[in-house]
C-alpha cells in the first residue's frame, strides 16, 4: 500500500516539478498518472453526491469526462517550481470496509512539512486512489461541496454545472502523454 | 490627545463587536443541542448565504485594492529570513494563549509542550527569533478559544464571512474575543498605552498568512467554479482538522470526510444508493 503510495507520489515529483515544462505537456503527463493510478468512476460519484442519482446517464458521462479535465486543469500547476521534497510515510490504516489510508508528510527544504493523506480503494486487483486530503482538506469533498453550490443556483442544475465545467476546461490539453 | 482618544475609542469599539460575538453565541448555543447532529457535509450550515456572499465580495474588494498589495510589499521589502524570524517572534509570543487553551483543552501533554517552547525560544532561542525548541522535540502547535469550545461540545453555529475577518463562525468569533483577553501582553500594552504595539503585531500576523498563500489563493480564485463555496468548504474542513489536531477520529461535531466516503460504493458492486 505504502508502496503504491510511494512510487505514485515518485513519478509525480520526477515528471511534473520540472519549472521548465510547458503547461501542455505537465498537463498531458498528469493525465497518464490520474488515469493509471486514481478510480475515476468512484471520484465522479462521490463529488456529485447525491446529485449523482438525479442525472441522466448522458450527464453522468459528460460529468465525468468533463471532471478528469477539470482536475488535470486545477491541479497539473501546483507541481510548478516544486523542488527538493522528499517524502515519508507515518502510518497505514484501514478506514470501515473498502478504504486503507496511508498517512504521509511531504519534507520541504526550509519549511514545514505538509500532512497528506491518501484514501486508497481496490475493488478489483487494481489500488486506486479515490482522494487525496491536504492538511485536513479534502480534495473530493471540496469540489463536492463546490459543486453542489453551482448545481442549486437559480437555473442551473446539473445541466449549469456541466456547462461552467465546460467552459473552465476549454483549454486543457486533451492528450495523454508519459514523461519519455 | 484627539488621536489617543480616538485610538481608544477603536479600541473599545472593537471589544464592542468581539463581544456582540459571545452574545450571539449564548444566544446560538442554547439551540445547538439539535443542530449539531444534522451537520454533515452537504449541509452547507450557511442560513444567512446570500448576505454572506455580499460580504464576500466586499471582502474580495478590500483584499484586492489594500491586504493584496500590502502583502506583495511585504514579501517583496522584507527577505525571507526576516519574515521567518519576525513569524517566530509573534508564535513565540502567542505561547501563553496557547497554553491556556491547552489547559482548557485538558491537553497536559500539549500545555507541557508549549511551557517548554516558550521557555526555551525566549532565551536560547532569542526572544524568538530561533526556533530552538524545535530541535528539542517540542514542535509548534497552535490552539485557540474557537478550538477550546468546540473541545468542549460547543456548536459552531451559523457559517459568517464577516467584514475585513473573513470566514467564520459564533464560535470563532466568540473564541477569538477569549483569546484577546486570556492574551497577557494585550493587557501589558494596554496598561503602558502601547496598544499599537498589539495592532502592530496582529498586522503583521495577517500581512504574513496573506503573503505565505498569494499564489495558492490565487490559484484557487481562477480554478474553482464557485470561489465562495470552495472557501467556505476548506475553512470548515481547516477548523474540523485543527479541532481534532490533525487526528482522523472526530472528537467535535464537525462532520468527518471518513463516513462519507464509507457510504460510498464501487459502481461495479451495484447500485447502492446513498441516502441523501
Amino acid at each position: 500500500m505504502s508502496d503504491f503510495v510511494g512510487n505514485l507520489a515518485t513519478s509525480a515529483i520526477d515528471t511534473l516539478t520540472e519549472p521548465a515544462l510547458e503547461d501542455p505537456i505537465r498537463q498531458a503527463r498528469f493525465r497518464k498518472l490520474f488515469q493509471e493510478n486514481f478510480d475515476l468512476p468512484v471520484i465522479s460519484r462521490f463529488v456529485l453526491g447525491r446529485y449523482w442519482h438525479q442525472a441522466t446517464e448522458a450527464q453522468q458521462k459528460e460529468f465525468q469526462s468533463l471532471l478528469e479535465d477539470y482536475i488535470v486543469l486545477a491541479y497539473s500547476s501546483r507541481f510548478k517550481g516544486y523542488n527538493g521534497e522528499t517524502f515519508e510515510v507515518d502510518d497505514v490504516r484501514s478506514d470501515g470496509q473498502k478504504d486503507t489510508i496511508i498517512y504521509t508528510r511531504i519534507l520541504r527544504q526550509d519549511a514545514p512539512p505538509v500532512r497528506v493523506d491518501w484514501r486508497v480503494r481496490a475493488p478489483e486487483d487494481r489500488m486506486k486512489v479515490i482522494d487525496i486530503v491536504i492538511e485536513g482538506l479534502s480534495m473530493s469533498l471540496t469540489h463536492r461541496n463546490e459543486f453542489a453550490a453551482v448545481i442549486q443556483r437559480a437555473g442551473s442544475g446539473i445541466d449549469g454545472l456541466i456547462k461552467l465545467l465546460r467552459e473552465k476546461t476549454a483549454g486543457v490539453n486533451r492528450e495523454v502523454s508519459d514523461a519519455s | 490627545m484627539l488621536a489617543r482618544m480616538a485610538r481608544k475609542g477603536l479600541f473599545a469599539m472593537g471589544r464592542g463587536v468581539l463581544f456582540g460575538a459571545v452574545l450571539l453565541l449564548a444566544a446560538g448555543a442554547a439551540r445547538a443541542g439539535a443542530g449539531a447532529a444534522r451537520a454533515g457535509t452537504d449541509d452547507a450550515n450557511d442560513p444567512l448565504e446570500s448576505a454572506n456572499r455580499f460580504l464576500f465580495e466586499s471582502n474580495l474588494h478590500f483584499d484586492r485594492f489594500a491586504l493584496r498589495p500590502l502583502a506583495e510589499g511585504y514579501r517583496a521589502f522584507i527577505p525571507r529570513t526576516g519574515r521567518d524570524g519576525i513569524r517566530r517572534v509573534i508564535n513565540n509570543l502567542r505561547a501563553p494563549v496557547i497554553f491556556f487553551n491547552d489547559v482548557l483543552q485538558a491537553n497536559p501533554a500539549h500545555a507541557g509542550e508549549t511551557v517548554g517552547r516558550f521557555l526555551i525560544n525566549s532565551t536560547l532561542g532569542v526572544a524568538g527569533i530561533y526556533d530552538a525548541a524545535a530541535h528539542f522535540g517540542l514542535p509548534y502547535h497552535n490552539e485557540d478559544f474557537g478550538q477550546t469550545l468546540a473541545v468542549w461540545g460547543v456548536a459552531e453555529g451559523p457559517y459568517l464571512m464577516v467584514p475585513f475577518i473573513g470566514p467564520s463562525n459564533p464560535r470563532d468569533l466568540a473564541g477569538l474575543a477569549a483569546d484577546i483577553f486570556m492574551d497577557p501582553f494585550f493587557h501589558i500594552a494596554d496598561a503602558n498605552n502601547v496598544e499599537y504595539a498589539i495592532y502592530l503585531r496582529d498586522a503583521v500576523t495577517i500581512l504574513d498568512w496573506r503573503q505565505r498563500n498569494l499564489e495558492l489563493v490565487k490559484e484557487l480564485e481562477e480554478k474553482s467554479v464557485d470561489f465562495y463555496a470552495a472557501v467556505r468548504s476548506l475553512y470548515r474542513q481547516r477548523r474540523g482538522d485543527a479541532i481534532r489536531n490533525g487526528k482522523a477520529s472526530p472528537i467535535s461535531p464537525t462532520f468527518s470526510v471518513s463516513s462519507e466516503w464509507k457510504s460510498e460504493t464501487h459502481p461495479s458492486e451495484g447500485s447502492a444508493r446513498v441516502a441523501p
